[in-house]
């Protein structure tokens, strides 16, 4: 305002110096009409307030000045609300931006979450009929179970019964029970032997029942807790969702708030710049508070906004906790698998225990399970004398097919051969039928020709022979001849036929001595099989010790090892029995001499125990004695080693050491004298001190060897190089002479 | 020279009987060893069939193998021993854990003076005896372990009509229960033919 007078005054005396301001007051300048026209109708409490305030000003320029500075007034205010507005735009827009982020997150989290919620369910149904179907498994185990160990409990109690009626029945003679006690007592043992492995395999059963039933406890809670888990981060991805669908809307009430605002900011400006003419200042600022009241409220919806991105935010680390869960409950699902197996094998072990329990369910008592024990071991051993003999008659059988087979072949060669002969027979019977036939037909015609030359030579010549009638006489002749060489050969073929079926005959015995022969040698061969089983078994029984005793007798030693063994022993326990009978005796004396002593007035009590104490003395007395024979053994034994090691020292060094050890001396601890095995008469004396030091004491000997003893012994310290050197020297000195 | 060979490869009776008794005596022994009836320390190694064997040098079981053994001659002598059985009976339980048995078949001629004497040459004899003293040595791998204190008796098979001697008496055979057995080879001197065998206790199952 200070700014503007001056103005008003500098613009004042200006007017003045160029003579512009008239001595009266000039009229207005000529403003349109419309500019005063053109101010808004709806301020007209503003206009007058204005007017009013202009009726306080005389000047023009004042009056412009004025309106020049709150026009730029308004127009810092419109430019500050514009940077607002800008501002919150741009805050709107980052908003919008995180909100679609947010929203896609939390579109993407939500079908992730979706996703494996279905899985999660679908696994949840899965392990959930698992669950179900191994517990009814487990049910149907656990009866069975139940069922046998009902039945081996029972089958116990019978062995118990049966073993106490065995313990009673003990008392029998031992040759009786003798070759059935051992089978018996086997028998028991296996009974008792198998219930151990049914409760064995009950208690295993129950132990896999037990944690069976808890792993699918602990899984079907895990199950439930990742379900609750689930349905929880469900509820709050629809939160999630919700709230970001409201914040969508939001922003989308802001855009549209916004785009509202501008309008009006646009109008505003339009007035503004109609106000900068006219001056509705006070509606312009009342519509600018009202836009900043309305911005505000954006403000705050911002900042709501921004609390719903934080807590999207804090819904993906629930969303990322529910995954690793969904992760644990997958890896849960391998030991609900190996549980499965491990049920599946449990289940297979009850079935076999089953069978057999089955197998003696018909038994009523132990001497029942031992009868069918016997029964199933006779029948075995029928079943195997049985296969045996089935393979006996196969071998047999097989050896006859062989046979027959072989004959048959010997036969049908036979056969063919005499078929071929009968053949070739038959054939030179055709052969010389055919001939026959030719040549009878040959002489019919060869007659009917002479018969016609006769008459016609009769009819020419009369009776009278001539060549032709040679001729035809030999010709006949030489008929006969085949007529009798015809015979021959029919006689020839008759005798063939005839020596063919004897061949047929002949073949048909020697199939049939074939066949004989065949069953021959298969009845010698099984008879040579069961000679050579028998060998076999004899000479397993002479292996096992069997004999006749019609010839053999078994004789041993008298005084053999084991005899020995059980004389010592019957020594040793007959000793132990005299010596407590003779507790016993001097006990008895005590406690007659106490009774007696009692009856006349002495008490009693004192003899008891001494009789007690005279009795553990004894005992002592026979321990010390067996303490003593110990001890004497250990000493000879010592003795023997101790004379073995000075042996071999003498003769590995030479020399014969004796040691002799006087506690009450105090010098020295031991005395070792040493003579020397070889060489010269006399010893060397050594004692040891207490302090372990081994002095030389002087001899005869180790006078005469002082440079030996100065030099090794003295100067040198060294007893082994004083020994060795007297043993070379003494060898050098054998071996000299 | 051949006259010589041949006489040199004839087996008489006497010869024979040596032979098996030498036979028992290291058989027996190396046996007793190998089981570890008895300590090592009853034992020393000495050479025979061209293997180092292990004899008894305990004074007490010596002395006992001795007496058996000179009966066993006499008794292979007269053509009466069938067969000697060498038994392993636990010192607790008293049970037979494994019997040893050598089956003597001998040629009655020869006892008798009626038929010619065989002849065998001694090498071939002693690969036999050899093979049989190897076998005893590898029997530890297939025969149980002995787990309680051993102790044994030497049962003879004889014929009936021959008196029993006043240091022997009349035994049982001594059979094992459950039973499994191995035959071991056999050596033959053409007068005497031994054949070896071992049975042994099964473990029950």
């Amino acid at each position: 305002m200070e700014g503007s007078s001056v103005e008003k005054s500098a613009k004042r005396r200006r007017a003045g110096e160029l003579g512009l301001l008239p001595a009266a007051t000039p009229p207005p300048p000529a403003w349109p009409a419309d500019a005063f026209a053109s101010l808004p109708a709806t301020e007209p409490a503003a206009a007058r307030d204005d007017a009013d305030e202009d009726v306080g000003k005389p000047d023009v320029f004042e009056y412009f000045a004025q309106r020049a500075s709150k026009q730029r007034e308004l127009e810092e205010e419109v430019a500050r609300l514009q940077r607002r507005g800008a501002q919150l735009a741009a805050r709107v827009e980052e908003a919008e931006l995180t909100a679609s982020q947010l929203r896609s997150e939390a579109a993407a989290g939500t079908a992730r979450q979706q996703a494996q919620a279905a899985q999660l369910e679908v696994q949840l149904r899965e392990q959930a009929e698992l669950l179900q179907m191994e517990v009814e498994r487990s049910a149907g185990l656990g009866a069975q179970l139940r069922a046998a160990q009902a039945a081996a409990e029972a089958a116990r109690q019978r062995a118990a019964e049966a073993q106490a009626a065995a313990h009673a029945e003990a008392a029998q003679p031992a040759a009786a029970d003798h070759p059935a006690g051992p089978a018996a007592g086997e028998l028991r043992l296996q009974v008792t032997q198998l219930q151990m492995q049914v409760e064995q395999l009950a208690a295993d059963k129950e132990d896999g029942e037990r944690r069976a039933a808890e792993a699918l406890a602990t899984a079907q809670r895990r199950c439930e807790n990742e379900a609750a888990a689930a349905r929880m981060l469900q509820r709050q991805l629809e939160e999630a969702v919700a709230l970001a669908e409201g914040a969508s809307a939001a922003r989308h009430s802001l855009e549209a708030a916004l785009a509202g605002k501008e309008q009006e900011l646009v109008a505003l400006q339009t007035q503004l710049e109609g106000a900068k003419s006219s001056g509705g200042d006070g509606v312009l600022v009342k519509s600018l508070r009202n836009q900043l009241q309305e911005q505000e409220a954006l403000v705050a919806d911002a900042r709501r906004l921004r609390e719903q991105a934080h807590n999207v935010h804090v819904l993906r680390e629930l969303l990322e906790r529910a995954e690793a869960r969904a992760r644990q409950a997958e890896e849960l699902l391998p030991d609900a698998a190996d549980l499965q197996g491990q049920l599946e094998a449990a289940e297979q072990q009850l079935q076999r225990w089953r069978v057999i329990v089955e197998g003696t369910a018909d038994c009523a008592g132990p001497e029942d399970v031992l009868h069918l024990l016997n029964s199933l071991q006779q029948r075995q051993m029928e079943a195997a004398v049985q296969a045996g003999d089935k393979c006996e008659e196969i071998a047999q059988l097989r050896s006859a097919a062989a046979a027959a087979l072989a004959a048959r072949v010997e036969a049908e060669a036979a056969t063919t051969a005499a078929q071929a002969a009968a053949g070739d027979a038959a054939s030179a019977l055709s052969r010389a039928e055919h001939k026959l036939v030719l040549l009878s037909k040959e002489r019919d015609g060869l007659k009917g020709i002479l018969a016609s030359y006769d008459e016609e030579y009769l009819n020419q010549h009369g009776a009278e022979l001539g060549p032709q009638q040679k001729r035809i006489v030999e010709l006949e002749a030489q008929v006969g001849a085949l007529h009798t060489h015809v015979a021959a050969l029919e006689e020839e073929l008759g005798s063939r036929s005839s020596e063919g079926a004897t061949v047929s005959a002949s073949a048909r015995e020697a199939e049939a001595r074939a066949a004989d022969a065949e069953a021959r040698a298969a009845a010698a061969a099984a008879a040579a099989e069961n000679l050579a089983r028998q060998v076999a078994l004899l000479q397993e029984r002479v292996g096992r010790g069997e004999y006749n005793a019609a010839t053999t007798r078994v004789l041993h030693f008298k005084f053999n090892p084991e005899a020995e063994l059980a004389r010592e022993a019957k020594d040793a326990r007959l000793a132990e029995l005299q010596s407590e009978n003779e507790a016993l005796r001097q006990n008895i004396g005590r406690m007659e001499a106490a009774q007696g002593r009692t009856d006349s007035g002495v008490g009693g009590g004192g003899g008891m125990r001494v009789a007690q104490l005279e009795g553990q003395v004894n005992l002592l007395r026979r321990k010390l004695a067996d303490l003593q024979k110990s001890m004497d053994r250990l000493q000879q034994v010592f003795n023997k080693q101790v004379t073995q090691f000075r042996d071999a020292v003498c003769m590995l060094f030479g020399y014969r050491i004796d040691m002799a050890a006087d506690p009450s001396a105090r010098e020295f601890k031991a005395q070792f004298s040493l003579r020397p095995q070889h060489g010269e008469e006399g010893q060397l004396l050594f004692r040891m001190l207490r302090d372990n030091r081994m002095v030389l004491v002087p001899t005869e000997l180790s006078g005469r060897l002082q440079r030996e003893v100065e030099t090794f012994i003295d100067r040198f310290r060294s007893i082994p190089a004083f020994t060795a050197n007297l043993t070379m020297d003494w060898f050098q000195k054998q071996t000299q002479c | 020279m051949a006259t010589a060979q041949a006489t040199k490869n004839q087996i008489t009776l006497k010869g024979s009987v040596a032979t098996v008794s030498e036979f028992f005596s290291h058989a027996l022994s190396s046996i007793l060893y190998q089981r570890g009836i008895y300590a090592p320390e009853s034992f020393e190694p000495r050479k025979a069939y061209g293997l180092t064997v292990m004899a008894v040098k305990d004074d007490k079981l010596a002395a006992y193998l001795q007496a058996v053994l000179q009966q066993f001659s006499k008794w292979l002598e007269g053509g009466a021993l069938q067969k000697v059985v060498l038994v392993v009976t636990g010192a607790s339980s008293k049970e037979v854990l494994e019997r040893w048995t050598f089956d003597i078949q001998t040629d009655k001629g020869v006892v008798a003076g009626s038929a010619p004497l065989p002849e065998k040459s001694e090498a071939q004899i002693t690969q036999e005896i050899q093979a049989i003293i190897r076998q005893i040595t590898a029997s530890v791998t297939f025969l149980p372990l002995l787990q309680d204190t051993c102790t044994i008796d030497l049962l003879a098979y004889t014929d009936k009509e021959n008196e029993v001697p006043l240091d022997w008496e009349e035994s049982d055979p001594r059979y094992i229960t459950n039973a499994a057995d191995v035959k071991l080879r056999a050596f033959s001197t053409k007068v005497h033919n031994v054949e070896a065998l071992v049975q042994f206790k099964t473990e029950d199952d």
